[in-house]
């Protein structure tokens, strides 16, 4: 074989092997195209960013969950569901005391409720609750309200020079509306710790 | 030495004084109860020119004020009308120095000013045979959860109102309406909210079921119109979008949707000779079966 056939085909081979790596390469990226399509949307982004966060038992837990004046029994989820957007609540309610962030609110808190809370929304107040213990009251059939006694929770409101601590017990109604849980009744009898 | 004598005597004088006459304790003395809006007012006892933080816990706000008592240890705290607005149990403290005192104070939601009617179904089944499960929400005008006694008028399809109570508590109050009479409308009246609820007829129980023409010419092409008709027990239309499922001879199938109690199905020539039987169904229950033949017909 001649230098020049030779040559010839050194390039040839050359170039062959370039090709099969170029098109590896394109084969990859196709397959992993296909194969990510196939592999649909992510869950968590159907539930809008929304992830239930349960409470510690000392924040906030179901004391019973066999309603009391009626109604149905709320399956595990749904008071998992209730229970995390009532402490959410709460938490909501501490920033807007605290930060003035009201952005949250409207999440947690929703009619008569909500009006109640903007109505006397005060400045630079640090309020903490915990000990937080549900006892079911009722459940819809349509499992879209649900009514219970916070029993006993602490309440604890500082700033502005006052300090205070009580014991307080909340009667609340909550309805799901566009998927989350909120307050939209709240009474509260405090009495001195 | 004199001057000794007379100084320990002015300091027992002293002590002595002030174990016969004690710090009177903090006194708070009110009406302990009152409507949510209304003014109120609070009196304050103790020793004469001290100086009391207080601080009222209602709802979620606080209001607080800090008072000095006068020569004979009193001073009130009067609260304005439309400060003390939320329902429930108010907590007022009292403090001065390490002397404090709490009282508690029920405050009464003010009369219904906004009631929401709510139901978990919207519609039930006619003729007794069903039921709504139906829950007020309502407030005052300080958006209080609102107890009170309320007028319910419950007006069934072709009956006269029907008058009877309800009891909202704390905001709250629910109640099972059963169905009545025929399918139609519903209306639930509260104080002035209204709550209509749809009650419509029951599952198929009559069907009926008739096609355009008795006989088709085999390798012609045509339409064959299926009409089926459901009613329920009562012979009540059923409701619009219920389900019928036609058959007919050979494994041929179709489902239907009723709009007024009626479904149609429009099928092409069947390819092949024969008498074909057409029925329609709902669960177990089924029309009388019509024939179709299908080949040479006679002239009309």
């Amino acid at each position: 074989m001649s230098r020049k056939a030779k040559l010839k085909l050194l390039i040839f081979l050359g170039g062959l092997g370039v090709s099969m790596i170029t098109i590896g390469i394109g084969l990859r990226a196709l397959f992993h195209l296909i194969a990510s399509f196939q592999e649909g949307a992510d869950p968590d982004s159907a539930f809008h960013g929304f992830t239930i966060e349960i409470p510690d038992p000392d924040q906030a837990m179901w004391l019973s969950t066999i309603p009391q004046s009626g109604g149905k029994v709320p399956r595990a989820a749904e008071q998992e569901e209730i229970l995390s957007s009532y402490w959410a609540a709460w938490q909501s309610l501490s920033n807007a005391y605290h930060a003035g962030n009201t952005e949250e609110l409207l999440t947690y808190w929703t009619g008569a409720a909500y009006e109640q809370i903007l109505a006397t929304l005060p400045e630079d107040i640090i309020l903490t609750t915990e000990h937080h213990q549900l006892d079911l009251l009722f459940f819809s059939e349509d499992s879209s309200i649900v009514r219970f006694e916070d029993q006993g929770f602490t309440l604890k409101w500082q700033g502005a020079g006052v300090n205070l601590h009580s014991e307080t017990t909340a009667l609340v109604t909550m309805t799901l509306d566009q998927g989350y849980w909120r307050i939209r009744l709240i009474e509260f009898h405090h009495r001195p710790r | 030495m004199r001057a000794l004598l007379l100084a320990c005597l002015v300091w027992i004088l002293t002590i002595g004084n002030n174990l016969q006459q004690p710090a009177p304790p903090l006194h708070l003395s009110a009406d302990t109860t009152l409507t949510a809006g209304d003014a109120w007012q609070v009196t304050i006892e103790g020793t004469p020119n001290q100086s009391v933080d207080l601080a009222l816990l209602t709802g979620l706000q606080v209001l607080s004020t800090t008072l000095t008592l006068d020569d004979t240890g009193t001073a009130t705290w009067p609260i304005e009308a439309g400060r003390i607005i939320n329902s429930g149990t108010a907590l007022l403290t009292a403090q001065a120095g390490e002397q404090q005192a709490t009282l508690t104070l029920q405050v009464r939601p003010a009369r219904l000013q906004k009631l929401d009617l709510l139901t978990a179904a919207n519609t039930i089944r006619a003729y007794a045979e069903d039921e709504a499960q139906v829950i007020a929400l309502g407030v005052d005008e300080w958006g209080n959860p609102a107890t009170q006694r309320l007028s319910l008028v419950t007006t069934y399809p072709q009956t006269a109102p029907h008058a009877s109570h309800i009891a909202l508590r704390n905001g709250f109050g629910w109640w099972w309406l059963p169905s009545h009479s025929l399918p139609g409308r519903i209306q639930v009246q509260v104080a002035s909210t209204t709550l209509v609820i749809q009650q419509t007829a029951g599952t198929p129980r009559i069907l009926s079921l008739s096609l355009s023409v008795d006989c088709l010419p085999l390798n012609i092409p045509a339409t064959l119109v299926v009409s089926a008709e459901a009613r329920d027990a009562y012979g009540q239309i059923v409701p619009d979008g219920t389900l019928l499922h036609v058959t007919w001879t050979g494994g041929g199938q179709g489902w239907v949707s009723t709009i007024e109690g009626r479904a149609i199905l429009r099928l092409p020539t069947p390819a092949q000779r024969g008498l074909y039987r057409f029925v329609v169904a709902s669960d177990t229950y089924q029309s009388d079966g019509q024939w179709l033949h299908v080949g040479v017909c006679d002239e009309p």
